[in-house]
């Protein structure tokens, strides 16, 4: 569900209208069904969506959806201190599908060195990692606190609800299904303007600076620091922009239909330690990695706690892509976060200093990110740590390469950009609320303008689709 | 009143004045791009001159033949010249490459007649690049041209895009944006190019020149929207009696790329012959004198484009394409000599 292609809003106006009429002309008949017919209408749009992305991801969120609920139903009607044994089948029974489309080229070819060309054309199917991740902490959560079954049409409106399904937010049980069981189809003034609100906001990210931005990236130079620097800034702002625009339109929709959706971003680029940098990117991913992971793991209480900390960054890189670069982004966080944990209370860091090396630290981080090509990835690691590579040559030729239309109109989307985290910033450090001042009547006609003002012309997919 | 108030509290205010919002900025960038663009205004009027220019050969000379491309065609082909040394009548159709070869083309099927001659001289880049929608610049210059169905239903059968997007590309966009903030705060021309350096066959001129050092780059092979084109094309003009042709544009080549930039352009002419023919430049597009070029690799100066408009008269005049045995040869000579 590209949020920034018209066939989605086309698909969705369709839908909605199908619906309304439905339930129009069937209201006689619905007096005291409506609440079943709501819900039914709800899943019937999510499956469709989903069906116009691709048939793939359609069958294999099918799949695993009821997988998981046959699985589940068959577990709880098993003795409750062997419930964790039957985990071990369900659980891998459920990843089995995005272990197979997402790591089988890297575990069989670049792992262990076998040739198996069918593997290379396999295509990840649009959202598998999250739908995969957001049953299995379902299934978890269930079992470890012992809730009852939900009835198998909430259940699959809380495992497809469409504007979270292929990106996130990962949702959880207690959050959002709740809320499905109570679905119905309401006409709110409040949730239609929160709404709003957020999807202008979550177009003005996508459209406007991500998609601006990712034309200025340029991952080619291998030998030149300041470039390396460039690209990696570019790409951390355009990741940012393009993630939190996808959730922010998420919970927008979700907003119009009365569902409260997780904030999966909360200004990140404003963190002043790396433990806050987590706590404000895609906070989902994050408490999951946290709640299914590090915690049986141990935790922080435990002596081993580098090691957990390690171990579930180096898993959060690989649930992002199958390759040894992803390896190299979980392991440089996990690094950055056991050195602050290990140092940050007692050096206690003037917050602008602690902002630079959090800065400095994920935006070197990100080119573990978008350069897969592991031999480019050690000359560009070599690069940015050679000392020789920050010389005035390699400045020139920097500012040669932008010295023309192109590199002033990078500033001028530069210079957007860091007001707008400027305006970030200041909802954090005066009202603790992120985006606050950018959602202010005032400045959402402002980002309207800009957005149908300066968006390219072509939209680029939405990153975290190839995940 | 009181009806009236209540009958507002089921409206999502800040939700409607958002839509507004948009809507407006739409509406005034829209009228923007279509009437005021720069780029789009030079166009148009370049557009008028062509279109007299056609009119008058047609008058004259009964059939004429029409070239059209991008910026290159544009700065190289002189039809005053190709008339007066040649007794060819043609006319320049080129246009911004930006415009995305299916306006291009479509732009240049309006003034043909039955007789008439056309030739191809899209950019290699255009052609080996994926056709995936119209370029805004495109649409916006269909769109002023009252010409909207250029880009909804081309008859070349590609690249068509529906009413939305056609609106949603009505828009300025960024890179013009600050651009032309940029130029305006500098004082410069907010289009490179003026009215005046036209001439009356569409053949453009400027006094801009920057130095040459590279050329210009293409894909490998014929995309996939330019193969769809071209048997459509090709299906058309002997539908309409249109004799057509495809002619290289010359580019600027560093003399120790020559023989490779040769053999790439004539692997790119074989495909392209599997569709129309081909006009027989023995240069394969690839000059090297770099003072023959003015501000940018596919532009020649006054001296490059009267020995490109020469070669082109001498082609139109002995309808010289090639054989694909010459081809062939001529990429094997290439191969043996890198």
């Amino acid at each position: 569900m590209n949020f920034a292609e018209s066939r989605f809003w086309g698909l969705l106006a369709a839908g909605m209208t199908v619906i309304v009429l439905l339930r129009w002309i069937l209201k006689p008949w619905l007096a005291s069904r409506r609440a079943e017919f709501d819900k039914a209408a709800l899943l019937s749009l999510g499956l469709f969506l989903l069906l116009c992305v691709s048939w793939v991801t359609f069958l294999i969120f099918l799949v695993v959806a009821i997988l998981s609920y046959v699985g589940l139903m068959w577990i709880l009607r098993r003795d409750p201190r062997r419930w964790h044994y039957y985990l071990f089948f369900l659980i891998p029974l459920q990843l089995a599908p995005l272990v197979y489309y997402k790591y089988a080229n890297f575990a069989v070819n670049d792992v262990l060195g076998l040739n198996v060309p069918s593997l290379h054309q396999l295509v990840i199917p649009v959202g598998i990692s999250f739908y995969t991740f957001q049953k299995v902490a379902f299934v978890v959560d269930t079992l470890a606190f012992k809730q009852p079954l939900p009835r198998f049409l909430d259940y699959l409106n809380f495992a497809g609800f469409f504007p979270q399904i292929v990106a996130g937010p990962i949702e959880r049980r207690k959050d959002l299904l709740p809320q499905m069981e109570a679905f119905r189809f309401r006409w709110s003034v409040e949730q239609m303007n929160r709404g709003a609100e957020r999807i202008a906001l979550g177009l003005f990210f996508k459209m406007c600076l991500a998609d601006n931005l990712a034309a200025f990236f340029d991952p080619a130079p291998v030998g030149n620091a300041y470039q390396i620097w460039l690209a990696n800034l570019v790409f951390g702002l355009r990741i940012y922009y393009d993630f939190a625009g996808y959730s922010l339109i998420a919970l927008g929709l979700a907003s119009m239909l009365d569902i409260r959706l997780t904030l999966n971003f909360a200004s990140p680029y404003c963190s002043s330690s790396m433990v806050e940098f987590w706590r404000r990117w895609h906070i989902t991913l994050s408490q999951w990695f946290r709640d299914y992971l590090y915690v049986p793991l141990g935790g922080g209480r435990v002596r081993w706690w580098a090691f957990n900390v390690m171990l579930v960054f180096v898993v959060s890189g690989v649930w992002h892509g199958a390759g040894w670069n992803f390896v190299l982004w979980g392991a440089i966080h996990g690094v950055a976060l056991v050195v602050n944990r290990l140092f940050g209370r007692r050096l206690k860091l003037p917050a602008i200093l602690g902002w630079l090396l959090t800065m400095l630290t994920s935006f070197c981080a990100w080119l573990g990110f978008y350069e897969t090509r592991t031999s480019v990835l050690m000359m560009k690691v070599k690069t940015l740590l050679t000392p020789h590579a920050y010389g005035r040559s390699a400045f020139h030729e920097a500012v040669h390469q932008w010295s023309s239309a192109q590199g002033f109109v990078l500033i001028c989307f530069l210079l957007l950009t860091s007001a707008v985290l400027l305006l970030e910033w200041q909802s954090i450090a005066r009202r603790d609320a992120p985006y606050y001042y950018l959602c202010r009547p005032a400045v959402l006609v402002a980002l309207v303008i800009l957005t149908v003002m300066l968006a390219p012309g072509k939209s680029n997919g939405f990153i975290y689709f190839a995940f | 009143m009181a009806s009236s108030t209540s009958r507002f509290k089921y409206v999502p205010g800040r939700a409607v004045l958002l839509l507004a919002t948009a809507l407006a900025s739409w509406v005034i960038c829209a009228v923007y791009s279509v009437y005021f663009n720069p780029e789009v205004v030079h166009y148009h009027q370049g557009d008028a001159i062509k279109r007299a220019w056609a009119a008058q050969m047609t008058r004259e000379h009964g059939s004429k033949t029409i070239i059209y491309g991008g910026s290159s065609c544009e700065f190289s082909v002189d039809g005053e010249r190709l008339l007066a040394n040649y007794g060819e009548p043609v006319v320049n159709d080129g246009g911004h490459a930006g415009m995305g070869a299916v306006v291009l083309t479509e732009s240049a099927l309006g003034d043909l007649r039955r007789g008439d001659t056309l030739i191809i001289a899209l950019e290699p880049f255009l052609m080996t690049a994926p056709f995936d929608g119209e370029p805004s610049l495109g649409v916006q210059f269909s769109v002023a041209l009252h010409h909207p169905e250029w880009v909804l239903h081309p008859v070349v059968g590609v690249g068509d895009i529906n009413s939305f997007q056609a609106a949603m590309a009505l828009r300025p966009g960024g890179f013009h944006v600050f651009t032309l903030f940029g130029k305006f705060i500098l004082g410069q021309p907010l289009y490179r190019y003026k009215l005046s350096d036209y001439h009356r066959s569409g053949w453009k001129q400027t006094a801009v020149r920057v130095p040459q050092t590279a050329g210009a780059g293409f894909g490998p092979h014929l995309s996939t929207g330019a193969r769809i084109m071209l048997t459509n094309l090709s299906q058309w003009s002997r539908t309409n009696g249109v004799r057509l042709a495809y002619s290289l544009p010359w580019c600027y080549c560093p003399p120790d790329e020559l023989r490779d930039v040769r053999h790439k352009n004539a692997e790119y002419l074989a495909e392209i012959m599997a569709f129309v023919p081909v006009l027989r430049d023995p240069t394969l597009g690839a000059d090297t004198v770099a003072t023959d070029f003015a501000d940018a690799a596919l532009h020649p100066d006054e001296a490059g484009a009267a020995r490109r408009t020469d070669e082109l008269g001498r082609e139109l005049k002995q309808w010289d394409i090639w054989t694909r045995t010459e081809l062939d040869r001529a990429i094997a000579d290439s191969l043996d000599t890198r």
